[in-house]
């Protein structure tokens, strides 16, 4: 049972820090860390309805007006027969009118003037309305009892973001967090918010991280992400924690570089202390101490990060344009069609000018010479007595235009092809420096390990710390708040997470068993079970292990999709959870093949809308029997007879 | 592009004229030499002149039982044309399968004394043959010779002919069924084509000597 008594947690960290209660929580609240114990009762949001207008610029310049209306729980299918009709774009505007920011094509925002998402949080209603898409300006109402409630208005991109944030973290009980990075070498202190949480909603067709979107490693976001949606109290205020921690030492490096500056008479001595222990350091550990060993690992860590956010970059933009390649190897293929139906339907004419009709297929009458005779001379038809159309159809540059369709497309799969090998060549020399950085890294793991043998020339060192510290506080010494501050913080990171560390073990423990189930519902039949280490998933399959990051897109997408869904069971089970149990399944934008990962998945969340009837998701995918068959008739939103889907 | 009949009656005259056989009717035989049994069995072999690909995963099953290399051969330059890209005709899978009316195509050949199509009760129902007269191989012939591009339906009626061999319509339709694509389309959908499948076949096949 998770413990949420904060006087006994004040208490613990106050003993652990050794300090008074009052003191710390004096250095708590300076640092704003309050004890977030909110229970988090599982709420649902489900999308009702979606309409949006306005008018498509270009070639296709027709009127825009989309609804689809009546959704209820379960799953859904967004189908065309074709790819690029516009199915990514349903469930861009579904999250814009959750999310509040548009992650829509620029040149395409043009072309929309309102939007309407109507949407449930349990059992309240309300309505996102877009009436000025351009200016982003617009309301957010409840609908009760058939009246409206304005919830918020908002007249630009900013407040329509900051509307849904508040909206969403009132109703779904999440906070924002401050989360420290690297940036540039430079430790920096970022806020996230609901537009980052709300990146587990969305399930991309080729996933890098079990939870949300976050280039991995990158300020422990995946693991604070991870319990945010299992729900367990505590976990807001101990990422406050971590980042007050972090935060400290950003102070005290500029602290330090401020008292560089101010060289005074009274640090002067110290100073001259300090160049000696160095020197002593340097005579009695000699040059592989830990401390330059783990220094170097701490910027080597800080260059994989940046590096592995660049292949992650980079992965994405080769997905886009793998599929851009498929559309141009699809538009060569429809011109050169275009042009050889044109030339044999031309040759098929002329091949039966060459012969006269004889009788009728109908009645059978043969034409006699005098009827043929009468119905030349009114330029009648021989066979069905119409008037024959006096020119010939203008075929004039019909055939030109043909070929010229047929170059243009020609030239532009050369120019993608083009791109494709660069960014092929970046991504491969971006990989090639990740490798070398992970075998510098594990180099110095096994520097650290052997350095770490205590050594009678370290612990001489260490009594020469202790000089300098005694001198230091002759001296005045450093600001002792900072240190204060520092115990306390460091107090309360350990006693925080001995409050919900054993719950969340159990929760992950659960979670894995039924992620496994799922995996294997979606056609992972060699699965024998998961395991969660921290964020890390570990698998065990056909009688071997391996991590998530080592499996095939398909099998990433499956197992995430399948970790949410384990994560939403188990929060059902326990009634503790924040994950609002909606989700968006992209499919990969591939040319003619079936995607066989929708295929599996469809199957297997068909089967849960009975099981898991508090679960919504909506799967883009081509109009294939494989998906058409498992979700019912009225979940299927299929793209027009002119094949777009607005 | 929009359909063009007179297109699509030059690949059934090339089609009826290359699965022709002799006719046995005494009253006809005078005006109708040839004629050309079954209209399941020419839906059937249309299909495979207007899926390159589904006709060279027949010809790599064929391979498979005889081990005639030569059927793999012609699989091979199915693809290396790039046929299932350029002269997939799309189809649309009705109840028994791929199916597509004639009526408009055929009147546009018999109306010129080429074919004559006719329905007869038989003892289970009705049978359709396609009567051919004398001047419809010549006339075929002439087109091969003096079209070019048209001589492609007349090759590949030939290959089909031979690929379907004294098969019936009903046995034919079995065959194309068995191919999981072509049986699980939606009635009214347009059969998929399946031209990454046959290609992987192929490349199993290794590359030729």
């Amino acid at each position: 049972m998770i413990n949420t008594d904060i006087n006994a947690w004040y208490d613990a960290i106050a003993k652990k820090a050794g300090v008074s209660r009052d003191n710390a929580k004096e250095v708590l609240d300076r640092n704003s860390v309050k004890p977030i114990i909110r229970p988090a009762v599982p709420q649902r949001v489900r999308i009702l309805s979606l309409r949006f207008t306005g008018k498509k610029a270009g070639i296709l310049n027709d009127e825009i007006d989309f609804e689809w209306k009546d959704l209820g729980p379960g799953l859904h299918a967004i189908v065309s027969d074709s790819n690029f009709r516009g199915k990514t774009t349903l469930l861009r505007f579904m999250q814009l009118g959750l999310v509040g920011r548009s992650s829509l094509a620029k040149d395409m925002e043009r072309w929309f003037d309102t939007m309407t998402l109507q949407f449930s949080v349990d059992n309240d209603v309300f309505e996102t309305r877009i009436e000025d898409f351009h200016a982003q300006r617009g309301t957010l109402v409840q609908l009760k009892n058939s009246r409206e409630f304005v919830v918020s208005a908002f007249q630009d991109a900013t407040s329509f973001e900051a509307t849904m944030e508040t909206f969403f973290f009132d109703k779904l009980g999440l906070n924002a967090t401050r989360i420290v990075i690297n940036q540039k070498g430079k430790d920096v202190a970022q806020d996230h918010g609901w537009l980052w949480l709300s990146s587990v909603l969305a399930i991309d067709p080729n996933p890098e991280n079990i939870f949300g979107d976050s280039p991995t490693g990158i300020g422990g976001m995946e693991t604070y992400l991870m319990r945010m949606f299992i729900g367990l109290p505590w976990v807001g205020t101990h990422t406050t924690i971590k980042a007050a921690i972090k935060g400290i030492g950003i102070q005290d490096e500029r602290a330090g570089q401020a008292a560089a500056r101010s060289q005074s008479a009274a640090r002067q001595r110290l100073s001259e202390l300090e160049e000696e222990r160095e020197k002593v350091g340097k005579r009695l550990a000699g040059p592989d101490r830990v401390e330059a060993v783990v220094s170097r690992e701490r910027a080597a860590i800080h260059r994989l990060a940046a590096v592995s956010a660049e292949i992650h970059a980079l992965t994405r933009r080769h997905a886009d344009l793998t599929s851009d390649l498929s559309a141009a190897e699809e538009a060569i293929t429809h011109a050169v069609r275009e042009r050889h139906g044109f030339d044999e339907a031309q040759q098929a004419g002329a091949v039966f000018r060459l012969l006269r009709p004889e009788y009728c297929p109908s009645c059978d009458e043969v034409f006699t010479e005098g009827l043929r005779e009468e119905r030349q001379q009114h330029h009648d038809c021989i066979v069905c007595g119409r008037k024959e159309p006096q020119d010939e159809e203008d075929l004039t540059g019909v055939r030109e235009a043909l070929v010229e369709r047929e170059d243009d497309a020609k030239s532009q799969l050369s120019k993608l092809k083009g791109t494709q090998k660069k960014l092929e060549g970046d991504l491969k020399t971006k990989k090639a420096e990740r490798e070398d950085l992970e075998t510098e890294l594990n180099n110095l793991q096994k520097e650290i390990t052997a350095s770490e043998a205590p050594t009678v020339a370290w612990q001489e060192a260490l009594k020469l710390d202790a000089r300098i510290e005694e001198i230091r506080r002759l001296t005045g010494g450093e600001a002792p708040t900072q240190s204060d501050d520092l115990k306390v913080l460091n107090a309360a990171d350990t006693v925080t997470t001995s409050f919900f560390a054993d719950e969340q073990k159990a929760i992950l423990a659960d979670v894995a068993i039924e992620a496994t189930k799922f995996a294997r519902s979606f056609g992972m039949i060699m699965l024998e079970s998961i395991e969660f280490q921290g964020t890390r998933m570990k698998l065990r399959k056909a009688g071997g292990q391996q991590y998530f990051g080592d499996c095939q897109p398909g099998e990433r997408k499956r197992l995430k999709i399948a970790t949410v869904l384990a994560m939403l069971r188990v929060s059902e089970a326990r009634g503790v959870g924040r994950h609002p149990g909606l989700l968006f399944i992209d499919s990969p934008r591939t040319d003619e093949t079936v995607d066989d990962n929708v295929s599996e998945i469809v199957k297997g969340l068909a089967a849960l809308s009975d099981e898991m009837p508090y679960v919504q998701v909506f799967v883009t995918s081509l109009a294939v029997p494989a998906v058409l068959e498992h979700v019912s008739f009225d979940n299927v939103r299929k793209s027009r007879t002119d094949e777009w889907m607005w | 592009m929009a359909r063009d009949y007179k297109r699509d009656a030059i690949r059934l005259l090339f089609l009826l004229n290359a699965g022709k056989a002799a006719n046995h009717d005494e009253d006809m035989v005078g005006a109708y030499p040839h004629v050309f049994g079954g209209e399941k069995r020419l839906q059937a072999m249309d299909f495979w002149i207007r899926y390159p690909d589904y006709l060279a995963l027949e010809l790599i099953s064929q391979h498979e039982k005889s081990g005639d290399i030569a059927k793999l051969e012609i699989a091979r330059a199915i693809y290396d044309d790039g046929e299932p890209s350029l002269r997939t005709i799309p189809m649309l899978r009705k109840h028994f399968g791929a199916y597509e009316p004639l009526d408009t195509a055929l009147a546009i050949l018999e109306c010129r004394g080429l074919v004559r199509p006719e329905r007869r009760k038989t003892a289970v129902g009705h049978s359709h043959f396609f009567f051919l007269t004398k001047k419809t191989e010549e006339f075929c012939n002439e087109v091969a010779k003096e079209f070019p591009l048209l001589d492609w339906y007349r090759a590949r009626a030939l290959l089909v002919v031979e690929v379907a061999g004294p098969r019936r319509g009903n046995e034919l339709k079995t065959v194309q069924h068995s191919t999981r694509q072509y049986h699980d389309t939606a009635i009214m959908n347009y059969i998929p084509t399946i031209t990454d499948l046959v290609k992987s076949k192929l490349d199993r096949f290794g590359n030729p000597a």
